[in-house]
C-alpha cells in the first residue's frame, strides 16, 4: 500500500483497535480478552520525517495531545528504528472511547497502532508473530497487545525474547461483558505493590487448576467453569481493596444469575463480569455498588470481539 | 387581568425526580445520514421507547449518540443496540442505570428566557453535575446521578416554588 496514492481522502490509515480485559482471573499475566470497544486512529497525512502533529478527541484529550509523549507516535518510532526504516512524520488523529490507566488496555492500543502504521507505511509484510514480537517488546508483557492485535480471547507466553500464544475460540452471541469502570485511577506501582511477594504454595496449585480449567472451558464451551476459572487467589483479592466497592461489587455480582464469571479487568480499577442472556440486572447492580460508595463510573455493554485490530485505507 | 401575572407568563407548578430511566451512549457513530434512523429502528423493532435523544457534535465524522430508555427495557435496548453498533461500526454502547431526572413543571416556560440559566445556575451552586438536557414549555429536564438527584430537588423547590 502506498498511501501517496490516496491524496484526497480523509485519511491514508485509519487502524480501529479493540479495549482489552487482561489478568482474567486465574490467568494473571497470560490470559487476555478482546472486547468490542475501540479506539479509532486516523494518520491523516504524511509529514516530513521526524514531524508529527496529533489531535485527540474523546479520552486523554488534554493529555495526549503532545506528540512528544504521545504512546502511538513513540512505538511508532520504536518499530520503525527496530525494522531499520524511515520514520516518516504524520498528522495523527486519535478518536478515544477507551478509559485511561483504567485496566481496559488503552496503552496497548496505541502501541499496536503504532507498530502496524509503522509497517504499513514502510510497505512492509512483517508476519504476524514478529509484529506482535515488536508490540510485546514495547509493551513489556504480551496479555493485552496479544488479544488486541489478534481478537478473541488468547493465552501468550513471553520469556523477554521468545512468545508463544493461542487464540482460542469466540465467545457465544447471546454472552455479554459488562464493564464497570469507576472513575479512580489505581497507580500501576500500587498495584503492583498490593501483590505479595511470595505466594503460598496451596494457593499456586488453586490459581494452576483454575486457569487450566478456565482455557479448557473456553475451548470447549464448557461456559459453566468461567466462574471456577475466573477465581483466583493470586491478585484480586489484594487489588479490590486499592478502590472504593472493589471488594462488594464482586461478591454482589457473582451469584446474579446469568453472571457465568466475574473479574478485574488488568490491574483494575475496571471489573468485567460475563453475562449470558440479558446483562439488565449485573449492569443495573455494578452501577448501583459503585454509586453507593460515592465513586462516579462509567459503564459498558459489550462483546468478546473475535476480530482484533483492523486497519483500512481508502481503498479497502 | 392582573398585571403581575398576565395569561402567558410562566408559571412554575412543582419540582419533580423521576427514578425509572438508564440512559444509553452510542459511541463513535459514524455521521452519515440514515443511521440515527436505523438505531431508533432497531430499538423499536424491539419495543423500546426512547426519550431525551441527544447527538453531540460531530468530531472528525464521528459523533456519538445518547438517550434515556426505562430500566426495565433495558436488556433490550442493549441488544438492540449491541446488533447495531456491529453493523455500522460505531465505537462502543455505554450505559448508566443511576440517573435520575429532575424537572421544573410548570407552564409557558419556554417564555420565561432566563429560567434555564436560573436554574442551571442553582444546582451548579450546589455542585450537581448536569448529565443531559431537554426542555419544552411544560417542563426543563435535567439528568442527574441518581445520589445527587433528591438534593437536586430540593435547592430547585427552595429556588422555584
Amino acid at each position: 500500500m502506498n498511501p501517496m496514492n490516496f491524496p484526497h481522502s480523509p485519511f491514508l490509515l485509519s487502524v480501529r483497535v479493540p479495549a482489552t480485559s487482561a489478568n482474567l482471573g486465574a490467568g494473571f499475566d497470560t490470559l487476555g480478552m478482546a472486547l468490542s470497544l475501540y479506539n479509532v486512529f486516523n494518520v491523516k497525512e504524511l509529514l516530513p520525517e521526524g514531524e508529527f502533529s496529533c489531535q485527540v478527541v474523546g479520552e486523554g484529550a488534554r493529555v495526549l495531545s503532545d506528540p512528544r509523549s504521545n504512546m502511538l507516535i513513540q512505538s511508532y518510532l520504536r518499530a520503525c528504528e527496530v525494522w531499520g526504516v524511515k520514520p516518516e512524520g504524520f498528522a495523527l488523529e486519535c478518536h478515544n472511547v477507551i478509559p485511561l490507566c483504567r485496566g481496559l488496555g488503552s496503552s496497548s492500543t496505541a502501541v499496536v497502532a503504532g507498530v502496524l502504521i509503522a509497517n504499513a507505511l514502510a510497505g512492509l509484510r512483517t508476519p504476524e508473530t514478529e509484529l506482535l514480537r515488536v508490540m510485546t517488546t514495547i509493551e513489556g508483557h504480551p496479555d493485552n497487545v496479544a488479544p488486541c492485535f489478534l481478537g478473541g480471547m488468547t493465552v501468550s507466553c513471553w520469556d523477554g525474547e521468545e512468545l508463544r500464544y493461542v487464540k482460542l475460540p469466540p465467545l457465544p452471541d447471546d454472552m455479554h461483558v459488562v464493564a464497570a469502570v469507576p472513575d479512580v485511577q489505581v497507580r500501576t506501582v500500587d498495584a503492583r505493590r498490593a501483590l505479595p511477594k511470595e505466594v503460598q504454595f496451596g494457593d499456586a496449585v488453586f490459581n494452576l487448576g483454575r486457569a487450566a480449567l478456565l482455557c479448557a472451558a473456553w475451548a470447549t464451551s464448557r461456559w459453566e467453569h468461567l466462574a471456577w476459572g475466573m477465581d483466583d487467589r493470586l491478585h484480586q483479592q489484594y487489588r479490590s481493596r486499592l478502590f472504593p466497592g472493589g471488594e462488594v461489587i464482586m461478591d454482589r455480582v457473582r451469584d446474579i444469575p446469568g453472571c457465568l464469571g466475574v473479574a478485574i479487568s488488568g490491574s483494575g480499577p475496571t471489573v468485567v463480569a460475563l453475562v449470558r442472556g440479558g446483562p439488565g440486572r449485573v449492569a443495573s447492580e455494578m452501577c448501583r455498588t459503585f454509586s453507593e460508595h460515592g465513586v462516579a463510573s462509567q459503564f459498558f455493554v459489550l462483546e468478546g470481539t473475535a476480530e482484533g485490530t483492523r486497519i483500512v485505507t481508502p481503498k479497502s | 387581568m392582573n398585571p403581575q401575572n398576565p395569561p402567558c407568563a410562566a408559571r412554575i407548578s412543582d419540582v419533580c425526580t423521576d427514578y425509572s430511566s438508564a440512559r444509553i451512549t452510542l459511541l463513535g457513530v459514524p455521521d452519515v445520514p440514515g443511521v440515527a434512523a436505523r438505531i431508533f429502528t432497531a430499538l423499536a423493532n424491539r419495543g423500546v421507547g426512547v426519550e431525551m435523544i441527544v447527538q453531540n457534535n460531530m468530531r472528525g465524522g464521528i459523533t456519538d449518540i445518547g438517550f434515556l430508555v426505562m430500566k426495565e427495557c433495558l436488556n433490550n435496548a442493549v441488544e438492540a443496540c449491541r446488533q447495531v453498533v456491529k453493523a455500522i461500526d460505531a465505537q462502543g454502547v455505554s450505559f448508566n442505570t443511576e440517573i435520575a431526572r429532575v424537572s421544573l413543571v410548570g407552564e409557558n416556560l419556554s417564555k420565561a428566557i432566563d429560567l434555564p440559566a436560573k436554574m442551571f445556575s442553582a444546582l451548579a451552586e450546589a455542585k450537581i453535575n448536569i448529565e443531559m438536557i431537554v426542555s419544552n414549555s411544560y417542563d426543563i429536564t435535567c439528568v442527574v446521578a441518581a445520589n445527587a438527584a433528591e438534593a437536586a430537588a430540593e435547592v430547585l423547590r427552595a429556588r422555584f416554588l
